[in-house]
């Protein structure tokens, strides 16, 4: 397993999130989407932190994770909150701040 | 205690402001919880002014400690001869307007209370920072207390106003902004120390190149809009006529002082080179403003109004006389803003009390009110005449410093300031004789005479306006050494530069 | 320091009387104003009497301004001027004090009467007191303020409101050149202080020194005594801001006596007097001095001629007599202009008090058309104002007015200012002229006015008794201090102020003076007998045909040579339109048009970008994806 590996499965895991976010209307999915991009960088950091012997990346691991399970908290009570307000988590119905 | 005055001076009313918005529930009692911390702040100062060595013209009760150390910003504040009446006034001014309030505020008084104990400890921040940083933060915070006093509290066009307010000033405070953070590299890069401290900007020379006169270009126009010097002056009629009583006297009897408080403070020191070169140029404004505001003031049907532009006037009086270069000059523009302080709110607070009773502010509405409200038509003779500059009260004593500090410079200049004195007496007068004398409008009902809250309120500042005029000693003696220092630093360049 | 004392003494009264007068003292109010003004009087004289032994007072009471190199201090000046003007005005107030308790006896604002009263001996008293000019200013500035009050007493009348207005306004148009004035004796002297400005080595100095003013180059003395002189212009109602003493006569009529006639309109006599080392060096300016004051005694005169109102007649007298005065000073003759100020204190005030007395027995009419045969019901006030009348027509000899007017007379025609003296010694037959007209309009003939003839009657004992104290100055002033003629006590005394140039050096021989003085009043008796023809002995044809006969003149002079018109339509109206386009067309539409174009330029930059906003998330998303991959194309290609 050479390094290339790892960023090849990242790159992989992180354009399928994009795409994800990008063409999903659905909220919760772009939600999910959004978390494997998070992870694809995860594993970038963690084949770097290995490959250059340095212990930087994984830290920031754990922080990418804090911060992901905090978004997760936030994000989830959010389309709880908008679904029972309009009852809709289309992203697309969802757009009452427009100019 | 005294090495922490200043401390306590800014962040007693944030405390207290803090401590009402817990504990206490119902407006009126926040109302008294305000008034006595404003009464322990004014009390406070007490100390400050009589430990003050009048001797020693640099800073005093000095305090610095670090605060974001990688920039160079620091927790620095003191006090000298220019900026200790400046902090008096505030804490005296806060006090009585925050008593003048009681009655004329009646909708949301624990956030008003609240918002005047901010404002003032922001206030006193700004006369007594040392700190570019710290000053700007301060100088910005004093901004929003005062946009809601106008906003929430204000008459019927009181959000054009307040949004008009706002914006002139930040517009101003923009131009401020650049100017400190160019001189934060300036000076980092001359002297290898990068530091907000303003004393050690202050004593770098900056060459009085291009540089130099675009950072006092941008002071300037954060400063004139603020002073407000003629044309930028257009924000302060509006805003005070839609402010609350408390509101205008704070912004005339302190806000405006920060404009020319900043000329003295920084664009003085920081920039005497650009400042000699601007001199014609700052008097012909002042001048402009003296005549302007007063004809302006003359044909003006509101009574807040008029007193509005009468302050456009009166401050040129202020600038003409920094701007003289001399310690006469500078002197009697301190006292003039001082003295400007007190009349001026004094007649806010008058003008408050009777728009209390009547609802209306229009000259037109009123007329021979004077057999009715005996107490008040002599009180605010009083004010009338110390506005017109009559000798024996303050207003005079700072008129004619200025006036011989730049006849001294100017004397072209000086002679048609002069002329300011028959046209203050025209508006005051003319309004003074529609609104009190002549047949009664019977039109006027239950206007009754001050109360024994409002006497209390407006006896200091009939007292001190006396006390000015017949021993100005007492407050010019704070000031002569520190002025002096900043004479001898001005004349000196200017005696390099030719 | 004794002399702080007749300054101390109205202050306390006035003190007292306005923090407690509305509340406790009210009609009681007299007493204190008096024992005030008494005590200034009593130790006015001790110092007179002890300034004739020699006795000078020069001393600082404290420090009063104080910044960098000025230093002004709160002192007084106790010299033979001052002495004077210190009896003058302490006489006159205690009499007028005396007099307001019957004349005011039944206004609701007595006590602010007095306190007003208080108010103005106080300030009248800081002017002549002083030792410096900022001192003296400050009590032009006071009695300014008070004859302010004083005039709008009676506030609720429009007339009065109006008046007290345009009497500070006019005066603060001086003021104005005064303050210039004081300025440049400041930055040439480097003091206030009479002391330092009156010094003769200091004078000869700047003599010939120039002033830049406006890119001219003037003589520096000149300039400085000129914006004095313009303080003096408006006190001392010169043309042209004479306007505003007629139109005082709204305030109380004791009023009229001690400010408008005695004391406060010579303040501006007594201040060039002061300054007399400066203005004898100042020819030019001593030029306009004597034309100014040529001009405005023809012109009160002419006035007086024609009015009916009976303090207006005053009024225009008083402008005539200060023209006079006013006229000696320019003439070099300060002795004698102070001289003429201290006779015309008593023996005007005497006359406008025995106005008041009639106007108390006429219920308040003026109209002297309306008057007549008077002399029968109230003989004291008679034969009082016959004696003001001889005293001021300076046609009866050895009466105070004769040896003062006809000095001044004398003077200017010593001063080789032929022209001026031609005209004032004309105007002196007027004067005698109009003075007698109203006497014998009020006092001879018959009753006019049937209805206010049988209700009239002699005032109480307390105006009277006043008009009596008044008359005994008003005859022997001239007598006591006038003789020997030139040489008299008042000339002696005052010869140490106006040390050096005492009659601006010029001496006649006797036998011109005593031509001059026979020429003046054979004028004032003419003037006199052409009155009693006119008003005596024909009444109801001479003046109406005359009035006719004179046409345009006559409606010039009874319109008072259309200057309040003048000034309405080329001053005030133009000023006013002026503020209002600054104010409406200025302010609102250039800078605030400026503002609010700001204003406009950020909202139509919103409205155009708002279109960007579209509220979809992944549009958003979108453009930010593109935006990181062409950010990264131009890093990796750049």
């Amino acid at each position: 397993m050479t390094l290339q590996h790892y960023l090849a499965l990242s790159a992989i895991i992180f354009g399928i999130g994009m795409t994800g976010v990008l063409v999903r209307r659905n909220l919760i999915v772009m939600f999910m989407s959004l978390e494997l991009m998070l992870n694809a960088v995860n594993i970038n950091l963690a084949a770097f932190s290995k490959y250059l012997h340095a212990m930087n990346g994984q830290v920031f691991i754990v922080f990418v994770m804090a911060v992901a399970a905090a978004e997760a908290a936030v994000g989830l009570a959010l389309i709880i909150t908008l679904f029972k307000n309009k009852e809709t988590i289309n992203a697309d119905e969802v757009n009452f701040f427009k100019g | 205690m005294m090495a922490n005055i200043l401390t306590i001076l800014i962040f007693f009313p944030v405390l207290a402001a803090f401590f009402l918005f817990l504990f206490f529930r119902s407006g009126k009692a926040t109302m008294w919880g305000a008034f006595i911390a404003s009464i322990i702040e004014l009390v406070l100062t007490m100390p400050l002014m009589t430990n003050f060595d009048k001797s020693n013209p640099g800073m005093q009760f000095v305090e610095k400690y670090d605060w974001i150390s990688s920039f160079g910003i620091q927790y620095y504040v003191g006090v000298d001869g220019i900026s200790i009446l400046m902090v008096f006034l505030t804490t005296l001014l806060t006090a009585i307007a925050i008593l003048g309030s009681f009655t004329y505020i009646q909708k949301r008084q624990r956030e008003f209370y609240i918002a005047m104990l901010i404002l003032e400890a922001a206030m006193v921040g700004v006369f007594v920072a040392l700190d570019f940083f710290l000053f700007y933060i301060l100088w910005e915070a004093m901004l929003i207390p005062m946009y809601l006093i106008i906003g929430v509290w204000g008459g019927a066009r009181r959000i054009y106003a307040a949004v008009k307010f706002f914006l002139y000033t930040l517009a101003g405070s923009v131009f401020m902004m650049l100017a400190i953070i160019a001189l934060y590299f300036k000076h980092g890069s001359i002297t290898g120390n990068y530091t907000f401290d303003i004393l050690a900007i202050s004593s770098q020379s900056y060459g009085g190149g291009l540089f130099e006169t675009l950072v006092f270009l941008a002071f300037f126009v954060g400063f004139a809009i603020k002073v407000p010097m003629f044309p930028v002056h257009t924000w302060l009629p509006d805003a005070h006529v839609e402010a609350p009583t408390a509101g205008s006297v704070i912004l005339a009897g302190v806000l405006l002082k920060m404009g020319t408080y900043g000329l003295l403070r920084f664009c003085l020191p920081i920039t005497p080179i650009a400042s000699i070169n601007f001199m014609p140029f700052v008097a012909i404004l002042s001048v402009i403003a003296i005549i302007y505001g007063a004809l302006v003031a003359m044909v003006q049907e509101d009574i807040k109004k008029l007193v509005a532009y009468s302050s456009v006037s009166h401050m040129g009086f202020v600038t003409l006389g920094i701007y003289a270069f001399n310690q006469s000059g500078i002197e009697g523009g301190i006292l003039q803003m001082f003295n400007h302080g007190i009349i001026t709110g004094a007649l806010f607070l008058l003008i408050g009390l009777l728009y209390e009773r009547t609802h209306t502010r229009m000259i037109a509405d009123y007329g021979g009110i004077a057999s009715k409200v005996p107490v008040y038509a002599t009180i605010f003779l009083i004010f009338t005449m110390g506005s017109i500059g009559l000798p024996s009260m303050g207003g005079f004593i700072g008129e004619f410093l200025v006036l011989v500090g730049s006849f001294k410079a100017f004397s072209n200049m000086a002679i048609i300031a002069a002329s300011g004195v028959i046209f203050a007496a025209v508006y005051m007068l003319w309004m003074y004789q529609r609104v009190f004398f002549q047949s009664y409008n019977t039109g006027l009902h239950n206007l009754t005479d001050m109360n024994v809250r409002e006497v209390i309120y407006i006896m200091p500042l009939i007292i001190l306006v006396f006390w000015t005029g017949i021993y100005p000693e007492t407050f010019t003696s704070y000031m002569h050494e520190s002025v002096k220092q900043l004479v001898e630093q001005i004349q000196s360049i200017k005696v390099a530069m030719n | 320091m004794i002399e702080l004392l007749i300054l101390l003494a109205p202050l306390a009264a006035l003190l007292i009387n306005g923090i407690f007068g509305r509340l406790y003292i009210k009609n009681n109010a007299h007493y204190i104003a008096i024992a005030g003004v008494l005590v200034s009087l009593l130790v006015s004289l001790i110092t007179f009497v002890r300034v004739m032994g020699g006795h000078t007072v020069d001393t600082v009471v404290y420090e009063w301004v104080l910044a960098g190199d000025i230093k002004i201090p709160f002192g007084i000046l106790v010299d033979q001027l001052t002495a004077y003007m210190l009896v003058v005005v302490t006489f006159v107030s205690t009499m007028v004090h005396i007099y307001s308790i019957g004349y005011m006896h039944d206004d609701p604002g007595y006590w602010r009467f007095f306190t007003y009263l208080s108010i103005f001996t106080f300030s009248m008293l800081v002017l002549v007191l002083g030792n410096n000019f900022l001192m003296l200013f400050v009590g032009w500035e006071l009695v300014g303020l008070s004859s302010y009050l004083l005039i709008g007493f009676w506030y609720e009348k429009k007339s009065a409101a109006d008046a007290n207005k345009k009497a500070f306004v006019v005066n603060r148009i001086g003021d104005f050149g005064f303050y210039v004035g004081l300025l440049l004796v400041l930055v040439t002297f480097r003091s206030l202080n009479y002391s330092d400005a009156f010094n003769h080595e200091a004078i000869v100095h700047v003599k010939e020194a120039t002033f830049k003013v406006f890119g001219a180059n003037l003589s520096l003395l000149d300039l400085m005594t000129f914006g004095l002189f313009c303080g003096a212009i408006g006190k001392s109602a010169q043309f042209p801001l004479h306007v505003w003493l007629p139109d005082a006569m709204e305030g109380p009529t004791p009023v009229s006596a001690l400010i408008h006639a005695a004391t406060m309109v010579t303040a501006g006599v007594y201040m060039v007097a002061r300054c007399n080392p400066l203005f004898a060096e100042a020819h030019i300016t001593s030029n306009i001095v004597v034309y100014i004051g040529m001009f405005t005694a023809l012109l009160g005169a002419t006035i007086g001629l024609t009015q009916f109102d009976l303090k207006r007649i005053l009024a225009y007298s008083t402008v005539s007599q200060l023209g006079y005065m006013i006229m000696a000073t320019g003439a070099g003759a300060y002795i004698a202009a102070i001289f003429h100020l201290f006779t015309h204190a008593f023996f005007k005030g005497l006359l406008f008090l025995g106005s008041g007395s009639v106007m108390h027995a006429m219920e308040n009419d003026l109209d002297v058309r309306k008057m007549g045969g008077l002399k029968a019901k109230m003989p004291i006030t008679r034969w009082t104002y016959l004696i003001g009348c001889m005293a001021i027509s300076g046609a009866v000899p050895l009466m105070s007015g004769w040896f003062s007017k006809d000095e001044i007379l004398a003077m200017t025609f010593a001063s080789g200012h032929y022209f001026p003296w031609f005209v004032t010694a004309v105007v002196g037959g007027m004067t005698a002229f109009y003075m007698f007209r109203s006497y014998f309009l009020v006092f001879e003939g018959t009753p006019r006015d049937k209805h206010k003839f049988d209700h009239a009657h002699e005032s109480p004992l307390t105006m009277t008794v006043p008009l009596i104290l008044l008359s005994i100055p008003a005859i022997f002033a001239g007598l006591v201090f006038g003789l020997p003629l030139e040489n008299g006590i008042i000339h002696k005394m005052l010869s140490h102020v106006v040390a050096g140039h005492g009659e601006g050096g010029h001496h006649l021989s006797h036998a011109t003076t005593y031509g001059l003085m026979a020429l003046s009043t054979v004028i004032g008796i003419i003037g006199i007998y052409i009155a009693y023809v006119f008003y005596v002995q024909k009444p109801d044809v001479l003046p109406a045909k005359t009035a006719k006969a004179a046409g345009p003149i006559y409606k010039l002079f009874y319109n008072k040579w259309y200057f309040d018109e003048i000034y309405q339509a080329f001053i005030i109206n133009p000023l006013v339109m002026i503020s209002k386009f600054l104010w409406k067309g200025f302010d609102a539409n250039v800078i605030d048009f400026i503002v609010n174009a700001f204003g406009w330029v950020a909202k139509f930059l919103g409205s155009v970008l708002r279109h960007l906003q579209t509220g979809r998330i992944q549009t958003y998303i979108f453009s930010m994806v593109v935006g990181v991959i062409l950010l990264l194309t131009i890093f990796y290609i750049g």
